[in-house]
């Protein structure tokens, strides 16, 4: 008897075929980009410095208009910017401005935007990040500002938040704090998009991987299925290493990518994968082929 | 996409309470000192009045003919400067970005701006210059035992054919306040850095471009000697009519493009 596993992926956003560029007549940022994010889960974009994924977020949010393509969220195009559509949609961006007034004023004056706005929620990330709620926004540091937000944004229960380099600016503990407060706040309806080059603040967070480089998606997979496809190992063994797809070294020997040919289970090293992306991206794309897989992405 | 989509009661009023929960103090300061200056204009028109012997108990255009102008010129210079800096916020990308994902219409966004720069700015100025005013008339008792008379604003704007020639300009004066404070408003959406000196230069150059076609265009078909008489239905009746006419579509339009561009924009300025 034969058992069909059927699985359902709800498709929460659908970037289709964008292009963009900053200037009119300059080289497009984004080429053909096409990506598709499905409901539930942490999402990790990671590329090269200038590979368009800050600026993939800001298309995502509709805050940027595409020559080409469409960016639509529950079917509805973000660019048409409707208060439905921002209201459950958050973006944490690596730059922003607080007014210079009281938090509690603040969460006052914005929360009634966003309908699943919870105090209680607000009250527990604070504690998370270990911040008094009588705080005034205009005393705080960059780091201190960034916890207040991303504590305002996490309470907004919004279904897709986007986050541009969230750990810049924490301290080690605000790190720490970071992963809990992620961790703790998850569910199968809210996405979180984490864009970064601190892999290592993160990689312990991720359901999914998306690397884009060359205006293209490179690797889109959920972690268990890179894994089931991959081993990552720290080895000295010559053997071994020859036999790498990817090696670099490592504190105690080196890094390597080993195709997965007896189904181990090994732990994901983010940085080995992104850089056997980025210097193999025709290997790891066929490696990964749609038709191979019972994904959903369209890459 | 549906009417609320477009625009929500509810959802504007709390535009309107966050405007204020946020930006109490800066406008505040803003409303202060405009108030401490249309103060201090007045008292220097009451001091005039005691030294060029201005004294009675009624209102008359000399006791106060400063005041009003001082008072104009508050109200055209300070609305082209709040209008430039209507969509200040929308200057740099971190600011821009929480305009433009805040859960509201562009239409709200656009009209909370609006209301804020126009009328609530007209009314505010309307307001200290009655204030002001009360200021003059209680300075001029008090130092120096005069008995001026506040100016009667709404008589002004209501019944001006009860005022002397220049006062009865009042109401056009006001149109024409809203049609240039207008091409302010329109500038600030287009250039959100020195909006002010861009908008200015911009309406220079425009009127003198008008005027160098206007003239070269008349001197070139009309033959010399003679006069178009074409424009002969204008006159004293009609002309007020007309240039009031022409001030509020102009400020209808400015508000409208102002509109059709703020809808578009992004969180950075790529024109």
């Amino acid at each position: 008897m034969c058992l069909l596993r059927i699985k359902i992926v709800i498709i929460m956003l659908r970037i289709d075929n964008l292009t963009f560029a900053y200037q009119r007549k300059g080289r497009p940022v984004l080429d053909g980009f096409s990506l598709d994010i499905g409901a539930g889960g942490v999402y990790g974009l990671l590329g090269r410095n200038g590979a368009g994924k800050s600026t993939l977020l800001y298309l995502i949010s509709g805050v940027l208009t595409p020559s080409s393509g469409k960016v639509m969220y529950r079917g509805v195009d973000t660019r048409l910017r409707l208060p439905e559509t921002l209201s459950d949609i958050f973006i944490v961006p690596e730059e922003f401005t607080l007014p210079r007034i009281p938090l509690r004023d603040y969460v006052k004056a914005n929360a009634p935007f966003y309908p699943r706005f919870s105090d209680d929620d607000m009250r527990r990330h604070l504690e998370i990040f270990d911040m008094d709620p009588d705080l005034n926004l205009g005393a705080l540091s960059m780091g201190q500002k960034k916890k207040a937000f991303m504590s305002f944004a996490l309470a907004c229960n919004t279904s897709l938040m986007l986050m541009d380099e969230p750990t810049n600016g924490l301290d080690i503990p605000g790190k720490s704090a970071f992963r809990r407060f992620i961790a703790q706040n998850m569910t199968d309806e809210r996405t979180i998009i984490i864009s970064t080059h601190q892999v290592r603040d993160i990689d312990r967070l991720l359901d999914h991987v998306v690397i884009m480089d060359e205006s293209s998606v490179v690797l889109s997979r959920r972690i268990d299925e890179i894994t089931l496809r991959l081993c990552f190992e720290l080895t000295d063994s010559r053997g071994l290493i020859d036999q790498a797809l990817y090696a670099q070294p490592s504190v105690g020997g080196m890094s390597v990518v080993l195709p997965n040919t007896d189904g181990r289970e090994t732990e994901l090293n983010l940085e080995t994968l992104f850089e056997l992306s980025l210097s193999k991206p025709s290997l790891v794309k066929e490696m990964f082929n749609p038709d191979n897989s019972d994904s959903h992405d369209r890459q | 996409m549906t009417g609320s989509d477009v625009f929500s009661t509810t959802r504007f009023g709390l535009l309107i309470k966050k405007e204020i929960r946020e930006g109490w103090r800066s406008w505040l300061v803003s409303l202060g000192a405009l108030l401490g200056l249309m103060d201090l204009l007045s008292i220097l028109c009451a001091n005039n009045c005691y030294y060029e012997g201005i004294s009675a108990n009624y209102y008359s255009y000399e006791s106060a003919r400063y005041e009003l102008l001082f008072f104009a010129m508050i109200l055209f210079i300070g609305g082209a400067f709040v209008a430039s800096g209507a969509f200040k916020t929308m200057a740099t990308p971190p600011s821009a970005l929480s305009v433009l994902m805040l859960p509201a219409s562009q239409l709200e966004k656009f009209l909370l701006r609006w209301v804020v720069t126009v009328p609530v700015f007209f009314i505010a100025t309307c307001i200290f210059a009655v204030m002001a005013d009360l200021v003059r008339v209680g300075y001029a008792h008090m130092q120096f035992g005069m008995g001026l008379r506040c100016v009667p604003w709404f008589d002004l704007l209501l019944h001006p054919e009860n005022h002397d020639y220049a006062e009865g300009f009042v109401r056009h004066l006001l149109l024409l306040y809203f049609c240039v404070q207008s091409f302010f408003f329109l500038g600030s959406v287009f250039w959100v850095k020195r909006a002010m000196v861009k908008t200015f230069v911009s309406l220079g150059l425009i009127a003198w471009a008008y005027f160098l076609v206007g003239t070269w265009m008349f001197s070139a078909f009309q033959p010399e000697g003679s006069y178009y008489n074409g424009f002969s239905w204008i006159n004293e009746d009609t002309a007020p009519v007309l240039f009031d006419a022409f001030s509020v579509a102009v400020a209808l339009f400015n508000y409208a493009l102002a509109y059709a561009r703020f809808k578009e924009s992004e969180l950075i300025n790529r024109w």
